[in-house]
């Protein structure tokens, strides 16, 4: 298994009024060279399960089992040689105020020690400029250009780089697309799907559109309120329609009891 | 010329401790406190180690180590517990103080007769001005320092120091330990703090236990002026900027002091001009939503905010040196003297009442035949240096020092012209000369300490059998340490006195000491000369009444704010002593030839309402060698006139 998870709780606030449950009791094993796409409705707990895995949020039980590692209560910078991850937020993934080749430097270097050298030579700007190249952005001409320079869609690009630069075992992706207008979207997605298909990465997105999920990636897994309830495998999966993923959700919604209004507004959010 | 120089080059040395500031500011967005007492930490291991024999080179590093291991500490703590940097940085300043003060063994370490990288230059000056030739070497160095820390800084290790403070969360998922990288920022910053206080020790030629206070608000002013000269993210021309903002500092605060201006109001200045650009800058942060009214208030007017206050500084300037233009007309026949003084505490100003009241009796006008150019450190250290500078660059043809800390300013720096001191405990711990008769040719002056052992004997006659006796000083002030050592070899004499010691670090904690020494069941408290205990005499005072404890003092001036008897140098005629020396020596005698005098009048004062009130036992000889007395709550004291007499003993003519 690339990625176990035992039994994983987390709570929020504990012994407060505001006390939340944003994981409970959660198991999922994601194997070698799988694609996983998460879907669910806000605040049911996939950023948490996401962080979980990277180790920005230490599960309260359970265990994280990362490359047959049990790396539970490594912090995420321990656990960044097996795994990369790209946030929602464009601005969380990139340092503004450096250059996209020094940015590029630091993800070339993860996992390195670094020590007062210099490892920016010439060589190293053709392969950065190649691989720039691949994002068809334009940016191999950029390169010292500070990061903050760059638009919202650009900078999700260059983190994807970053995020395989050095090939990670594991993918992490936050609805790495949602703040991005629709075409650029598209070719952030494309770019996404052409990287983890070429590095064979096993990768865990968590994703707002019902479509990209039925799109992307090999198996899905639907969350509610910090529960997995829901885990629909490759070959299932390829029948399955956004209808299908939404008759799912309706579900749901009787055992809930939403108004029509409430599924409406829904529908909305995630198709 | 010199003083400029003297000024940017002092700058320079500065410019390493700016440097570390720029790291941890620039960089993590931590203004560093902890600065303050590494800067010390680096001067102090240093200095104690050029004492011991080491190379002033060899040093260098070891004063770097000392100065990161501090930063060590405070970026451990700060990373490790969560401790706010802030916090984390007094806490270790803090500690500082008490570690700075053990590794001296005093509060000041001279360097005057030790070789420093300014003697290594001398040796080797191709025959440029001292100071000119030291800031030709300077500018060598800082260009090689320029150039080493833009490429640390431009390294795999700089960048990824910058990405940590740049964007966290980023630079953790590339695998980096945010904590150890911000503890390697602080770890390095500080060790170019030490080194900057090591260097500056050697310059200014001692190292002190207050060097330090105040230099993260210095370094701040150097890192925001830097950051005013050239602004983007090129690392190279931020570094030049900080080197250029720290000599800008220094040469601001030569230009105050050459306009005669208050170091202390500089303080407020630079305390100002750091919060005016903070202000600034904050406004112009582009990501907060809050865009309050005042924000964009400021944020429009940022320039014209400046331009007021540069206005307001000019206007100042332009007062000042009209005012002093005024009052004192350079032409070349006058004798033109320079008074040095540490700080405004009484004994010093006294003495430089009677220095100034006896030159005037010996028949020197200012104006007519003298120009006195009297200017005050405020306390502040480093400015004893810049002022000497300063009046070397004025022609002084004779210079006055009162106090240990302008003299050795003085001494270290002026070798061909007239030195006098004055109000000085011990001129031979500081480099000067070995005896009263075996000291550099260009100096001469007055000493003396507190006479120590015939306030033991005038108690022990006043209380016979075993007794204990108290006293409190402060071991972080100059001179208390001698004062000291000479209490501690005097009370050896009288065996029936035992030694009751409490030691304080300020005057708030001086009423406390005094409790606690009272509390052991003293006889007296025996007051040795420590300007923290006198500033803070009414504490004792306090105590001293509510225990029926009576105050021996070895100061004058104690006798009319409580103490029950005094017996010491009144320092109005260290000041008679020095003016007469200064005299000697216009009228062409060489300071070579005029050996150092010992304080000439000590006085006796006895408190009659307190003996009355405490039952006391006092010899009737003593009450009638008593020059004060303090009577029905009345003040007096019988008049006293230091006799002229040269030192040979033949009587001095004046020009009247
Ligand atoms: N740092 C936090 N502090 C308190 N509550 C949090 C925190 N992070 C998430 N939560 C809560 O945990 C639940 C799950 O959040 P999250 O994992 O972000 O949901 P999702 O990403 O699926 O929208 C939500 O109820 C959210 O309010
Ligand atoms: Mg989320």
């Amino acid at each position: 298994m690339m990625i176990a998870l035992k039994n994983i709780s987390v709570r929020f606030n504990t012994g407060t009024v505001d006390e939340v449950f944003a994981l409970k009791n959660i198991s999922l094993e994601i194997g070698g060279s799988e694609f996983v796409t998460v879907i669910g409705t806000n605040g049911s707990g996939k950023s948490t399960l996401l962080n979980v895995v990277a180790g920005n949020i230490m599960a309260d039980e359970g265990q994280v089992l990362l490359n047959g590692r049990d790396m539970t209560r490594l912090p995420s910078f321990r656990r960044a040689d097996v795994l990369s991850r790209v946030f929602q937020n464009p601005y969380m993934s990139t340092a503004p105020d450096m250059s996209i080749a020094e940015n590029l430097l630091m993800a070339w270097l993860r996992g390195k020690t670094r020590y007062p050298r210099f490892s920016l030579n010439k060589k190293l700007m053709a392969l950065f400029s190649d691989r720039l190249l691949e994002l068809e952005m334009g940016l191999e001409s950029r390169m010292h250009n500070a990061a903050g320079t760059l638009s919202g869609g650009q900078r999700q690009a260059v983190t994807l780089l970053m995020a395989v630069l050095q090939k990670p075992k594991i993918l992490l992706l936050d609805e790495h697309t949602a703040a991005l207008d629709p075409k650029t979207a598209a070719q952030v997605s494309k770019l996404t799907t052409r990287f983890i298909d070429a590095g064979q990465l096993t990768a865990l997105m968590v994703t707002h559109s019902m479509k990209q999920a039925l799109e992307m990636g090999s198996r899905i897994i639907m969350m509610h309120k910090g529960q997995i309830i829901s885990d629909i495998p490759a070959k299932e999966k390829e029948l399955l329609s956004v209808e299908d993923l939404l008759g799912k959700f309706d579900k749901i919604r009787k055992k809930e009891k939403l108004t029509p209004e409430m599924l409406a507004n829904f529908v909305r959010q995630y198709v | 010329m010199e003083l400029w120089v003297g000024a940017m080059n002092l700058g320079f040395l500065y410019a390493f401790m700016a440097l570390g500031t720029f790291i941890t500011y620039r960089y993590f967005n931590i203004a560093d406190i902890t600065i303050d007492g590494s800067f010390t930490l680096g001067a102090a291991t240093g200095a104690i180690l050029i004492v011991d024999g080491w190379n002033p080179f060899l040093v260098l590093p070891v004063s770097f180590l000392a100065g990161a291991c501090a930063g060590f500490v405070t970026g451990f703590i700060h990373t490790r517990f969560k401790i706010d940097s802030l916090l984390a940085g007094i806490l270790v300043m803090t500690g500082l103080y008490s570690v700075n003060l053990h590794v001296m063994g005093r509060s000041n370490v001279p360097l005057m007769n030790h070789p420093t990288f300014e003697t290594a230059l001398t040796r080797i000056n191709p025959g440029l001005p001292q100071e000119v030739w030291i800031g030709l070497v300077l500018i060598i160095v800082m260009t090689l320092m320029w150039a080493l820390l833009t490429a640390f800084l431009k390294s795999d290790l700089g960048l990824t120091m910058l990405a940590t403070g740049n964007n966290p969360v980023m630079i953790s998922a590339q695998g980096v330990s945010t904590d150890r990288m911000k503890i390697l920022g602080i770890t390095l910053a500080n060790g170019l703090v030490g080194l900057s206080g090591i260097l500056v020790a050697q310059y200014q030629g001692f190292a002190d236990i207050g060097m330090g206070i105040g230099s993260i608000i210095y370094s701040l002013a150097a890192v925001i002026i830097g950051q005013a000269l050239f602004r983007g993210r090129k690392v190279w021309l931020s570094v030049l900027g900080v080197i250029c903002g720290a000599v800008i500092f220094r040469l601001a605060v030569a230009v105050a002091l050459k306009i005669g201006f208050n170091p202390n109001d500089l303080k407020i200045l630079t305390a100002l001009f750091v919060l005016l650009t903070l202000v600034i800058s904050y406004s112009l942060k582009n990501d907060q939503k809050d865009n309050g009214k005042m924000r964009m208030w400021i944020r429009k007017n940022r320039r014209l905010l400046f331009a007021l206050f540069a206005i307001a500084l000019l206007g100042w300037f332009a007062w000042k040196s009209f005012y002093n233009q005024s009052s004192q007309d350079h032409s070349a026949k006058k004798t033109r003297i320079g008074i040095v003084i540490a700080n405004q505490s009484d004994l010093l100003m006294k003495t430089r009442d009677g220095f100034r009241e006896e030159m005037t009796r010996l028949g020197y006008k200012e104006g007519v035949n003298c120009e006195i150019h009297e200017v005050n450190a405020e306390g502040d250290i480093p400015s004893n240096k810049t002022i000497v500078d300063h009046l070397i660059a004025d022609h002084t043809d004779l210079f006055l020092s009162i106090s240990s800390a302008s003299t050795q300013a003085i001494i270290n720096k002026v070798k061909d012209k007239p030195v006098v001191f004055a109000t000085v405990a011990d001129p031979f711990i500081l480099g000067a000369g070995s005896s009263p008769v075996n000291h550099p040719a260009n100096v001469t002056g007055t000493y003396g300490h507190a006479p120590v052992g015939e306030l033991l004997r005038i108690l022990s006659t006043m209380y016979p059998g075993p007794r204990r006796i108290g006293t409190i000083y402060n071991p972080g002030f100059p001179n208390t340490k001698v004062n000291l050592g000479d209490l501690k070899r005097e009370i050896k004499t009288f065996p029936r006195l035992t030694l009751e010691e409490a030691s304080v670090s300020g005057t708030n904690e001086v009423l406390q000491a005094a409790q606690s020494l009272a509390s052991k069941n003293i006889c007296a408290f025996v007051l040795i000369n420590d300007l923290t205990v006198f500033n803070a005499l009414e504490s004792v005072v306090r105590v001293s009444k509510a225990h029926k404890i009576p105050i021996f003092a070895n100061d004058a001036d104690c006798l009319d704010k409580g103490a029950l008897l005094v017996y010491g140098y009144e320092y109005y005629t260290s000041g008679v002593q020095a003016a007469r020396m200064a005299d000697r020596i216009i009228r062409g005698e060489s300071p070579a030839n005029i050996p150092y005098e010992r304080f000439a009048h000590t006085l006796l004062g006895i408190n009659k309402d307190l003996v009355r009130e405490y039952r006391l036992n006092v010899p009737d000889s003593l009450v009638k060698r008593a020059e004060a007395t303090v009577s029905g709550g009345k003040y007096s004291k019988k008049a006293y006139k230091l006799p002229l007499r040269t030192s040979s003993g033949k009587p001095v003519q004046t020009q009247k």
